[in-house]
Formats: structure tokens, sequence, C-alpha cells
């Protein structure tokens, strides 16, 4: 289970990778968290809807609605440009620290101890 | 029941819509996403109803969904949504108070009038409420009030009616206490009527007394009286003890404290004040102001009182029995009927007795003679008094409400604005009905400084003492909150729920929205008011009318500079013809006349039976004064047939004079009659030598009954007073004169008189008072009706100011604009008028009908009332109107 803080703060980034690939709605995110994360990563459904808000009102993602074929109305959203800065920056972050803990869980670590 | 998809799906938007957290779109956006779980788990194979709990449950608590959506718009820093904020209080309440008092503040004059007129009402209130509690307490100060029984004692005589007395027989309270265990205590009680008025002297004073008591020392045991000095276990047990009130104690003896001191009470002789009381509240029917031991005369022979005491055919004691709690009233009652039987013997009347609860003295009394009962009272004047704070806390209610309505539109931006901002309409009926409850709360502490001033003349007015330092009690404070309570809601309760129902959209537009909607209830609140005020016209009018006709109606005989002197020793009433011309020597006394008593003493005027001499069996009940032959001349009583009596002649004393009314008996031509009287030892046989006009000897509440006018010298009831004609002029001097007079052969009791006309004038005291009440109740409902009036009519001429500016530039006279501004507020008095009138109608007959004697109704009345109604709305009406149509159009117009 992936602790709930570190869920929080990956949130954004995850939002931002997803949409990366082209838009989505609420349910299919939620969807595609839970299946890349084997259902290790724990989102309450109703959370996901007041960040994409925020993220909305920050100006990193856009939406709008569009009727399906089955008649079922969904709000989808996708990257602006403001979003595609931020998920560049965000990447980077998550890679160096990636890189870090990497390097520390490496056979043979290049850090001074003792 | 099967389950349905989308009726769930709905129920649940619906909750969603009714929160306040989610804003629309928000709502469609999750109910997608609901949908789309469920198609996912109706693929995987459960059914609808599984799949739509199981989406929820992945929702998670409304609550908390709530929650985010709110703090993820809302502002930076806060924490918590207002629905989970643990109070009560509205967040906005602090905000509320400022509007409130801005309003307040920013519309001076309205908000005087709202709050003097409640302070008004509410004090009117407050003062009747004191008063109708202290009623209803009447004797319960108590702590056996509850089993206290007073015995009164039922006369049938074979003619006439049955009689109640509060008096009873001597023997009847031991023999109870001794044969019955339900009676546990039991006091007789002897006042001055029974045994006649003594002259009190102490080392300073000698004053007439007639209000003392014999009292048992079980008086102690029964009542609770405090005592200050003395011991209440033994105060009253010796023979001469007397107890006396503060009041009593300062008229004798100054600021000295005066047990151990002693004091002369006529023939009784020298008593020791063995102890001091606390005076007699003021709702006690026992009122006194000293306590004699009544072990003084239960063994005294002078007087015949011993055996008087102990004899089963005696009377005039009162006697209060206190029941044991498993004791049957009944039961007691049928053993007291049967002692009675048992022990009496040989009497003309029946005499039977039973039991009044000492809760009742007070109010049911009025059939019973003879008793005891200070400030005895109608409870007809407690509803009276209760309807009148009614009328006027509801018109100073009504006032507040036609303001806060007629005002609405002031304030249909804010409320636009707060309904914008998230307000519901709960939150804005909250928050009118906290500023109603805000103004009402000021009107209260307002009220209770005006009760304060008003008190003392109020308890002059009721005969009170009461005092606001009882409002301190926990019970008053509670009955004071829940009164600003109620009528904070009363009166807020209209304006709340109509301004919270107004409509953004429209308001904000600069609609006058719902304005117009509400003036038909609001002229339904002004006809309602004038409707009120016209029948308090019409009863102060009535009552008034009432008053007067009394005071002038011929009685039948003149009161005027009657002077009444009362004879209290028996030589003066052996001599009383050297007494009577030794008055008539003065040229300022007309003439003078002895009689056994005087019109006007109703309650003691003696009653006797009649009977014609050929059917002896008949017996009609009739009044009794025995007489001299001034007695008509003075009184000047016409004489309708027959003659006076006449000194010269001798066989006079056995004959009898008989009113109209008791001659009408006889078929008018009585010849004959026989007379029958505890007090004479046989049925007497008088001669009828004349008939008089029927004349008032009791009050204008009683019919003229048949009256005997006996002979002074007949054994009936002999003479007690003087009654002289004096000339208007000089009176202080004539009465000087009267006075030497008197003093002159009675040395011994102090000079007692009265005049007539004042005498007569007590027996409409309670009219009088009611007449007073009416006039100030009328004059504060009209003050606060026509100041409602006032702002209602200023505010409606200050929105049709423009309107009036323009009919003027297009030709208007000031005239056509004071029509057109009153019109409306004339018809209102005129409908007011006709649902007044059937009301008024009612209620002052039902009024008048108390009155053997009584005006009849005139319709001037109804229209002098409704044409005051009428002139008091023109006067406020048109000083507005008459502003608006002076005004300068130029300047209305502009101001924009």
């Amino acid at each position: 289970m992936i602790d709930k803080k570190l869920t929080a703060a990956s949130s954004i980034p995850l939002i931002l990778s997803i949409l990366s690939h082209g838009e989505s709605y609420g349910y299919q995110i939620i969807k595609n968290i839970k299946r890349l994360s084997d259902g290790k990563m724990e989102w309450a459904d109703g959370m996901l809807y007041p960040v994409l808000q925020r993220m909305e009102r920050d100006g990193l993602i856009q939406a709008r609605w569009e009727v399906s074929k089955k008649g079922r109305k969904r709000k989808y959203y996708s990257l602006t440009i403001k979003g595609k800065e931020r998920l560049a920056s965000e990447k980077e972050q998550w890679l160096s620290v990636h890189a870090i803990f990497k390097e520390l869980w490496s056979a043979d670590p290049q850090i001074a101890i003792g | 029941m099967s389950f349905n998809l989308e009726h769930a799906i709905a129920q649940w938007k619906k909750k969603l819509r009714s929160h306040q957290g989610f804003e629309p779109g928000q709502i469609e956006e999750l109910e997608s996403h609901l949908r789309d779980y469920v198609d996912d788990y109706f693929e995987h194979g459960l059914d609808e109803k599984e799949a739509f709990e199981k989406a929820l449950n992945e929702l998670g608590e409304l609550d908390d969904l709530a929650e985010d959506h709110y703090l993820s718009r809302a502002r930076k820093g806060q924490k918590i949504s207002p629905w989970k904020r643990r109070s009560w209080i509205p967040s906005l309440l602090p905000n509320y108070f400022k509007v409130a008092t801005r309003n307040l503040k920013r519309n001076g004059v309205y908000s005087f009038i709202n709050i003097f007129g409640l302070a008004v009402g509410l004090a009117c209130c407050l003062l009747i409420a004191m008063y109708v509690l202290h009623e209803l307490k009447f004797d319960r100060c108590h702590e056996k009030s509850e089993h206290i029984y007073r015995v009164v004692e039922t006369r049938e005589s074979t003619g006439g009616a049955a009689q109640e007395f509060g008096y009873t027989m001597g023997p009847l309270a031991p023999a109870l206490e001794q044969n019955y265990p339900g009676v546990k205590q039991t006091v007789r009680l002897v006042d001055s009527r029974s045994a006649f008025r003594i002259t009190i002297e102490s080392d300073q004073h000698r004053f007439y007394s007639d209000e003392y008591l014999f009292a048992e020392q079980s008086f102690f045991d029964v009542f609770d009286f405090n005592m200050i000095q003395g011991n209440t276990q033994n105060a009253l047990v010796k023979p001469r003890s007397v107890v006396l009130t503060e009041n009593a104690a300062q008229t004798y003896f100054g600021d000295q404290s005066p047990v151990g001191k002693t004091l002369t009470a006529g023939d009784y002789g020298e008593f020791i004040v063995t102890g001091l009381l606390e005076n007699p509240p003021k709702n006690s029917h026992l009122d006194f102001s000293m306590l004699l031991s009544f072990s003084t005369i239960e063994n005294r022979e002078e007087g015949g009182w011993k055996s008087w005491i102990s004899w089963w055919n005696s009377w005039g004691f009162i006697t209060y029995l206190v029941l044991d709690d498993q004791a049957s009233v009944d039961d007691i009652e049928n053993g007291l009927n049967d002692l009675i039987a048992q022990n009496r013997s040989n009497e003309k009347s029946k005499r039977t007795a039973f039991l009044q609860p000492l809760a009742d003295i007070h109010f049911g009394s009025s059939s019973i003679e003879f008793e005891l009962n200070a400030r005895e009272a109608s409870i007809d004047y407690l509803y009276i008094f209760s309807a009148i704070a009614l009328f006027i806390i509801l018109i100073a209610c009504i006032n507040y409400m036609n303001m806060a309505t007629a005002r609405s539109a002031r304030r249909s931006k804010e409320v636009g604005l707060r309904k914008v901002a998230g307000a519901r309409p709960s939150d804005l009926i909250g928050q009118f009905l906290n500023e109603s409850i805000l103004v009402t709360a000021i009107a209260c502490v307002l009220a209770i400084i005006f009760a304060w001033f008003a008190l003392p003349y109020f308890n002059e007015l009721a005969d009170k003492d009461l005092s606001l330092y009882i409002l301190l009690s926990t019970e008053y404070i509670l009955g004071l909150i829940s009164i600003i309570l109620i009528i904070g809601l009363l009166s807020g309760s209209y304006p709340a729920f109509f301004l919270s129902r107004f409509r953004p959209s429209e308001v904000l537009k600069g609609g006058r929205s719902g304005t117009e909607g509400n003036i038909r209830f609001r002229h339904g609140l002004v006809t309602i008011q004038f409707g009120m005020s016209i029948l308090m016209i019409v009863a102060t009018l009535v009552v008034y009318q009432q008053l007067n006709y009394i005071q002038d109606k011929r009685l039948g005989f003149n009161e005027e500079q009657m002077v009444v002197i009362d004879i209290n020793e028996r030589d003066v009433r052996d001599r009383f013809q050297v007494v009577k011309n030794e008055f008539k020597r003065s040229s300022a006394v007309k003439n003078v006349t002895v009689s056994s008593r005087i019109p006007g003493d109703w309650k003691d005027i003696t009653e006797i039976e009649i009977s014609s001499k050929m059917n002896n069996s008949s017996l009609s009940t009739a009044h009794y004064l025995g007489v001299d032959a001034d007695f008509l001349e003075t009184f000047q009583i016409q004489l309708k047939s027959g003659r006076n009596f006449s000194p010269e002649i001798a066989s006079d004393s056995s004959a009898v004079l008989l009113n109209a009314s008791a001659a009408a008996l006889f078929g008018g031509k009585p010849g004959q009659i026989i007379l029958h009287s505890d007090d004479l030892d046989e049925p007497l046989e008088a001669e009828v030598i004349g008939i008089v006009e029927d004349f008032h000897f009791q009050s204008l509440h009683q019919e003229i009954g048949p009256l005997i006018i006996g002979h002074h010298k007949n054994s009936i009831q002999s003479i007690d007073y003087f009654t002289a004609r004096i000339s208007g002029e000089n009176i202080t001097s004539t009465i000087e004169y009267l006075r030497s007079v008197g003093e002159q052969f009675d040395k011994e009791h102090p000079f007692e008189y009265h005049f007539l006309d004042q005498q007569l004038d007590q027996f409409y005291e309670q009219e009088r008072k009611t007449a007073k009440i009416f006039g100030i109740a009328a004059l504060l409902t009209i003050l606060i009706a026509s100041m409602g009036m006032f702002a209602l009519s200023a505010y409606m001429v200050e929105r049709r100011t423009k309107e009036i500016g323009i009919r003027k530039t297009l030709g208007a006279s000031v005239t056509d604009i004071i029509t057109l501004l009153s019109t409306k507020y004339l018809k209102l008095v005129l409908v007011g008028f006709v649902i007044a009138v059937p009301f008024a109608w009612y209620a002052m007959n039902r009024w008048l009908a108390d009155f053997a004697y009584r005006i009849e109704l005139s319709p001037w009345v109804f229209i002098v009332a409704g044409l005051s109604a009428l002139l008091i709305v023109v006067i406020t009406v048109s000083w507005q109107s008459i502003k608006a149509a002076l005004m300068n159009p130029v300047k209305s117009l502009r101001s924009e």
C-alpha cells in the first residue's frame, strides 16, 4: 500500500502524465491509476474531482463537456501549455529523486560512509 | 419493490443539490462518474442495486465529498466547511447584528416608533401581568391555604329567596373539631359588625376602630401572618391580649415598641399588647389592624357574650376550618348540617351551611352578605384587563409588521445580494427574526423603565402594592425572556417569510418585487388596528356615559348636602329629640331626621318578611327602615298617597309606610299588613298609613325592591343615625357646630360623620376605576396605532414623491394630492368601523347588564367613536400628504 501523503503529493504529476497521452475524463483517469498501481495506490473516487477543479482553476488543464454515443455527458480534461510546462518540471524533479534512489539502492552506491 | 436505477440516481442528485458544498457542474460530473462505475460493476455480473450501492460506497461519505469540493474553491486559510463547524450560532450572527443596528440607526423615526410602541405595549403588559398574577395568588400566602375552608351559612325562609352569610353559630366550630377527625383545626373570628365599634385609647391617641377582630389563638395555626415581635404560640391565649399590625402600632404608639404596653378598648377594658404583626398583604381577604383575644369575650357575662357564644341559635361567628388531606368536603358538610339540625331548635328560618374553599373567597363571594372580604373582586375584570393588555401589544406588533414589510423594498437589494452569496431562505428568516427579537429586547428594557415610573400610579389606581422587585425571581425572568421571544417571533414572522421569498434576479435588476403583493396584508392589519381603537373608544365613552347617568340619575331623594352622624351612645339614642332640637338651632341646619339605616348602606339594611292580613301564609321579603316623622321631608322623598307619620298620633308607632314596590305586592291597596322578624316576639300587625314613591335605597346595580318604612318606636330596629340637611355655604363651620353638639351629648365617643353623596359614590368605585383604565388604554391604543399610521403614511408619501411631482407638474392641485393620498386610509377606517361595531355593541351590553339602571346604547356613541378615529387618521395622514403636496416638484423630480 502506498502511503497517503505520497499519494497526495503525486496526484498532480500523475494526472498531468495521464493527460499528456490525450484527453480523458475522471472515471477513466482513476481506472488507469488503479490499474497502473495494481491497486496499491488508494484513491477515494470523490477525491479526484476537487483536485481536477483546483488544477483547472490554476490553469494546468482545461475541460469541455461532451455527450457520448450512449447519450452520457462527460467532462473531458486536457493539458494546457502551462500544464505541459508543469509536467516537464515535475518530470525533472521526480526523475532526480528517482536517480538518487537508484544510485542508493544499487549494489555499490557512490557515497561516503563512516 | 424493484430497484430503479434512474430513480435512485435522481434521489441521490437531489441530496447533492441541497448540499451547499456542490456547484451545479460538479454534480453532473459526479453523476457521470457514478454511472460509469455502475456500468462497470454491472458487466462484472453484479445486479443494478448492488452495483449502485458499491459505486456509492467508492465515492465516499457525502459530507466528506462535499467538504473536498467546497474547500477546493474556498478562500485560502479556510480549513473547515460551514456545515462541519460545531456551533448552532450562525456564522453571520455578528454581521446580522451589525446590519440590524445600522438599519435601526439609519431609520431613526421608524425605529423610534417601533421600539417606543412596543415598549409602551410591553409596559402595559408587564403591569397587567403583575396585577393578574397578584390577584390569582389571592389568599395563597398561607401554607395550608389549599385545605382551609370558610363556613358559609344559607338561610331559607318560606317567602324569600335563600340568602348566604359569612356568619354562623358560635358553638359550631368546637363541635366540629370534637366530632369529626377530618377537621384538623378551626378558628372563630368576631368582627366589629357583631361586636360593635370600639374606641381604642392609648396614652397619646383615641380612635374609633372597626378594623379589629376577636380571634382565637388557633388563628396562627390556620393562617400564616408574619409575627415581628411576640410569640405566635401564645399571643392570643389570655383574655385581654391584643396583637397589633405595624400600621396600628404606628398609630397608637408611634415608633416605640408596642409589646407590653396597654390599650383601652371601650367597655372591654385594658388590653396588653402581646405581639406585633406585619401588615396583612394586600392580596389577603382578611384585612385587620388588630387582633383581640377571643378568650376576652368567651367568658364574659356582660353583654351576654358567654351564653351567646355557646348558643346554637347565635350568629355572627366567622368560622374557618382546616381539613385533613384525606377528608371529604362533602362528608364534613353533611356532618356540619347534622350537627346544626341536632342542636338547633325552634326557629322560623331554616339555617344550613356549606364550605367555601379559601381560594374561592376573593372572586366567588358576590352573593354572600356579612362576610369579611377585603377587596372582593370580580374575575370579569381580570379578563378585561388581560384583553386590554393583549390589544395593546397586538397593535404594537402590527406596527412592527407593517413597517418592516412596507420598508422591505429598501432591503430587497440586501436580500438579493445575500441570496446570490449563497444565503438560503432559512438563513434569511433567521436574520430577520433575529432583528425583530433584537428590537423587542430593546423595547423590553425600555418597558421595564416605563413600568418603573408608571407603577406608583398603577398601584394607586388598582389599590395594590405591587413592586418591580418581583421581576427578579427566576420565573419572571424566564417569563420575560419567553415574552420577548414570542413577541419577536410574532412580529418578525411575516416580514421574515415575506422578505426571504424575494427573487434575487428581480430585485437586483431594480424591480419592485413583491412589494405590491403585501399591500392587502398591510391594509388588513391597519384595519384591525383601527377596529380595536374604535372598540376602545366606544368602551370608554359608554363607561363614562353610564357613570354620568348614575351621577345624574334622580335617586328619588336628594342626596346633596346631607350629613350623616352616627349614634354611638345609648343616652343619645334615648334623648334623640333633644339632640335634634339642638342641631336645628343653627340656621345652617335645615332639617334633621333619625333613622335605623341610611339609604346607601345596602348590605346592612335589615330584611324582614311581610304578609297581608288576609293571606298570612304567603310571605314576601322586604327591606326595612325605622325612621321618625321628619324622614320624608329631610330626604325629600315624595309621598304618593296617604299621609306621613305624625308626632301627634300615638298609634303611628305601630304604623308603617310602604314604597310603591311594596304596595304593588298587595295590589296597591294594602290596608293592614303583618311584619315577621326574628327581632319581634310575635308578628306585628301594622296599619299602612301612606305610600311613598320608589327611591333608590340601594346602589343602582340593584333594582328597587319592596321597602317598609316603620316607626322608630317599634322594636324591629333601633335608630342609629342622625341625618341633617345643611345649607351649601360655610360647610366647615356647620360641621364644627354639629360636632360641638354631638360631643356635648356623647362625651365618650369621637364624633363620627360622613357626607351622604360621598358615601353613595363609593358604590361606583369599581366602575370609576374601570372608566379610568379604559380611558388610559384607549389613549394608548390610539397613540400606538396612529404612530404606526403616521410612519406608514410617511413612508408611502416618500415612495410616491416622484409620482406626486409629476402629477403636480401636470396640473394636480394640492387638494387632489391630499385626497389621493388619504382616501385609501379613510376606507380602511370605515371597514375597521364596520367590523368593530358588533363586537363593541355586544361587549358593552354585557357590561351594562350588571346595572339594574342603565343607559341604552345609542348609535351616537358609535358614530362619535368612528368619527374620532377618522379624525385621527385625517390628521396623521394629511400631515404627510400636505407636506408632500406642497413640495416643489422641481426638487422631487431632480433628485435622481
